[in-house]
């Protein structure tokens, strides 16, 4: 589930927030982790750009506070992602593979997948095209 | 003010006061009324009582002084009467003694009674038994026959007369005698009353019937002349009785005529209709009368403006056959108990008016505090709040008081100290983000100073036409771009987007924008010189920093570009006959990500008048409200409709496109953007 952060009830938005509309106000982004046996699977949902990175990250931390053997991160619901959001793949992936784990992402949107070729992360990360595969890979 | 909480307070005293007045005059004010009522009718009904007692008095004395002279009167007759048969059984005894015949002694007894003269109205009598008169103290009357003579009760006098000495030995016979004493009195009322009253006793020797006779007419007189004098009595008393003020007592008789006149002022009573019942008023009177109970009549009094209301407790004196009237002004009745009222409500109004005035002064207590508190929230805003101490003494002696206006006093203190508190941090924070703002400031400038910030930058060259842009999101930014010649014919440009924005990528992006310096002294293959910038910047880089990197290098002479695309955005390729392409190949990830990666070096070639159009992608993804990218669809058909402008109002045209489509949203992103146009002006071969 998306935390949400509920501004108080007589929180007027376009009356007291002067400038800046974009702020957000309520997460866009959402993270779940299902745990099987040793493999991790996380979710997300919404968008990872500068303002929802450090949440991305800390919710990875997380999941490392107990370490999984294989870590797959499912990207189905993600709209999209900045350069922040790559930034902490990056940081993920670097733990992963100094700790030696296997990460996967799987179910990447094409714009998301089109971020990851064009900024040549592709070349980087372990991608695969559907969850099911990932997971195949990560057992076999 | 009619909303103000005094107002409020003095109103529901006001209405408290009211109510709780209103009930209680209004409650008693009936019972008053009704007791004060009460009184005077019993007023009224007691002169009433009074006078019937009086008249019933007198009566019953009149009634008995008639008694008397009528007793009187029979005795005399019946002393007459013994004194006759007594002459008459006289002369019967001398005919007894022989010495009278019979017939002598009933001539004897016959001369007795012609010659007795009993004086007055007295008359005697002697007849036969069937009523010839045979003698008779009035001679004219001697030879009546007064078989046919009626009693009073109807029988003939000489049958009367024989059935009560039967029965008696005497009778007492009334009879009217009016048609024979009419011509003999010769008095006034003599034809009206020639009742008598007779005493007969039998003579049986003489076969004679002895009666003496007296004219009951002047005792009735007796008795009218003392109702009359008693009627005169009443009326001089009954003038003289007030019943309340102007009402009064009077008297009518059975035919409704005045005994005793009414009051002067309600003379016309007399004549007049109860405008109501359309009855004439002694009518109405006389029925009031007729119950057991006299009841207490009202009717109303024609007046000379407007009828006025009277009621009356009517008697009737049966004996008498008199109305006994007593009638007041319903006005006067209810007068002392209307007084009264009044004189309760101005009480009610005075004492009102005081308590108002109190409720007044207490609602004013009340709401004194309230209103020092609103003065002190007034200007509580006036306040310097740097300072530690304030306006809060004024509510020390508020703040003491255990009412809820003490704690509302209470509370504002408190709120007062936290102002203060809240202030004193806010300044803190203040001056620590104005210092923080202001350091950000000179990064700023440190940066921008870091850009080339000359255009146009080559302008003793005519080949090249370059214009570069970089609008940071916040003060500083992760975005870069440079360009130098590194030779006389090889021109380096380079643009970058470090990860994330900010003050950590701005670090990250000076120390790029050095490196590429740097690694462009040393190598002369672009893709050699990110290896190097990606080494240098992936060694140690614990928070995985990462920059898209762009460097291309044009040889001015031929058009050539060699570039290395570390995934920086796809720059667009715009050709002078119209097409704008995507220069898709890219040469490895973006720099400090990982360490050992080898970099493709890529190249392209331009030809005379072609712009190469290399951008973050701040450009491209740069959002409006509704989270809509620009994209590189957009950009595309902006720059071909651009097309063989100069490199200047290209970079501006696409940034004012940009700005248009976010429409006033905040930036997300870095926004870089660099045009180069190369121009061939070598000869013609």
């Amino acid at each position: 589930m998306p935390k949400r952060t509920a501004a108080p009830a007589n929180f007027n938005i376009d009356r007291d927030i002067p400038v800046g509309k974009a702020i957000l106000l309520v997460d866009n982004l959402g993270v779940t982790q299902e745990r099987d046996g040793t493999l991790a699977v996380v979710c997300v949902r919404g968008r990872i750009d500068s303002a929802t990175s450090v949440q991305f990250e800390a919710e990875l931390d997380i999941v490392f506070a107990d370490p999984p053997d294989a870590l797959i991160i499912d990207l189905t619901d993600l709209n999209y992602m900045s350069s922040a959001g790559l930034r902490v793949l990056l940081v993920v992936a670097k733990r992963a593979r100094a700790e030696e784990r296997p990460l996967i992402l799987c179910n990447l949107a094409p714009g998301i997948r089109e971020v990851f070729d064009i900024s040549g992360f592709s070349t980087i990360f372990e991608i695969a095209a559907t969850r099911a595969e990932a997971e195949a890979r990560v057992r076999g | 003010m009619f909303r103000s909480l005094r107002f409020q307070l003095f109103a529901g005293l006001m209405v408290i006061l009211l109510g709780a007045g209103l009930t209680i005059t209004i409650s008693t004010r009936e019972q008053m009324r009704e007791a004060l009522i009460g009184a005077e009718t019993r007023a009224a009904r007691n002169v009433l009582g009074q006078i019937e007692l009086q008249v019933s008095n007198r009566y019953r004395e009149l009634l008995a002084e008639k008694l008397r002279i009528v007793n009187e009167r029979r005795d005399a007759l019946e002393h007459m009467g013994a004194v006759t048969v007594a002459a008459a059984e006289a002369h019967d005894r001398l005919s007894d003694r022989g010495q009278a015949s019979r017939a002598e002694a009933r001539a004897l007894t016959l001369d007795f009674v012609n010659a007795v003269s009993p004086g007055g109205s007295v008359q005697a009598l002697a007849m036969t038994r069937e009523g010839r008169v045979l003698a008779h103290s009035d001679g004219s009357q001697k030879g009546r026959d007064l078989s046919a003579q009626p009693d009073i009760k109807g029988r003939p006098l000489p049958v009367a007369v024989q059935e009560d000495i039967a029965i008696h030995g005497h009778a007492y016979i009334l009879f009217d005698d009016s048609a024979v004493d009419a011509g003999e009195d010769g008095e006034d009322d003599g034809a009206r009353d020639g009742r008598r009253f007779a005493y007969f006793r039998e003579v049986p020797e003489l076969d004679l019937i002895i009666g003496v006779s007296d004219r009951i007419g002047d005792v009735e007189r007796y008795v009218e002349t003392g109702v009359a004098a008693t009627v005169e009595v009443l009326a001089e008393t009954l003038a003289q009785v007030r019943v309340v003020d102007t009402g009064f007592v009077f008297i009518l008789d059975d035919e409704l005529n005045a005994v005793t006149p009414p009051a002067d002022w309600a003379a016309p009573l007399m004549r007049e209709r109860d405008p109501v019942s359309g009855t004439p008023i002694p009518e109405l009177l006389a029925a009031a009368a007729r119950g057991d109970d006299p009841a207490t009549l009202r009717y109303a009094l024609p007046g000379a403006q407007a009828p006025i209301e009277m009621q009356a407790y009517v008697s009737y004196f049966r004996p008498l056959g008199w109305y006994v009237v007593s009638t007041v002004p319903s006005a006067e009745v209810n007068r002392p108990a209307n007084a009264l009222t009044r004189q309760q409500g101005v009480i009610f109004a005075m004492v009102l008016g005081v308590a108002l005035m109190l409720a007044w002064l207490f609602a004013l207590k009340l709401t004194g505090p309230l209103q020092r508190l609103t003065g002190y929230a007034r200007q509580l805003p006036g306040q310097d709040f740097t300072r530690s101490d304030g306006a809060q003494g004024a509510l020390d002696r508020l703040a003491d008081t255990r009412s809820e206006v003490g704690g509302l006093a209470r509370a504002f203190r408190f709120m007062e100290g936290e102002l203060r508190e809240n202030i004193r941090v806010l300044l803190d924070t203040t001056r620590d983000k104005e210092r923080i703002e202001s350091e950000l400031n000179i990064a700023r400038d440190i940066q921008r100073g870091l850009l080339p910030k000359i255009f146009p930058p080559f302008p003793d060259n005519p080949q090249i036409d370059l214009h570069a842009s970089l609008t940071p999101a916040r003060h500083v930014g992760g975005d870069l771009f440079d360009f130098y010649f590194l030779d006389d014919h090889r021109l380096l440009f380079a643009v970058g987007d470090v990860a994330d924005k900010g003050v950590p990528s701005a670090l990250f992006m000076a120390i790029t924008k050095t490196l590429v310096k740097s690694a462009s002294g040393q190598e002369t293959d672009p893709a050699l010189m990110m290896r190097r910038v990606n080494e240098a910047l992936s060694a140690d880089n614990p928070r995985a920093m990462f920059v898209t990197l762009f460097i291309g290098i044009l040889d001015i002479r031929s058009g050539e570009v060699d570039y290395v695309n570390a995934g920086q955005n796809p720059p667009i390729l715009l050709s002078t006959d119209g097409h704008a392409d995507l220069v898709r190949p890219i040469s490895g990830p973006p720099a400090g990500v990982m360490e050992g990666v080898v970099y493709d070096r890529l190249k392209l070639r331009l030809a005379s008048g072609d712009n190469l159009v290399v951008y973050t992608d701040g450009v491209t993804e740069a959002m409006n409200d509704d989270n809509a990218e620009y994209g590189t669809g957009r950009l595309l058909a902006l720059l071909q409709r651009l097309r063989g402008q100069r490199a200047t109002r290209l970079v501006d045209g696409v940034l004012e496109d940009v700005r248009r489509h976010s429409d006033g949203a905040l930036q997300s992103d870095d926004l870089t953007l660099l045009c180069l146009t190369w121009h061939d002006t070598s000869p013609r071969e």
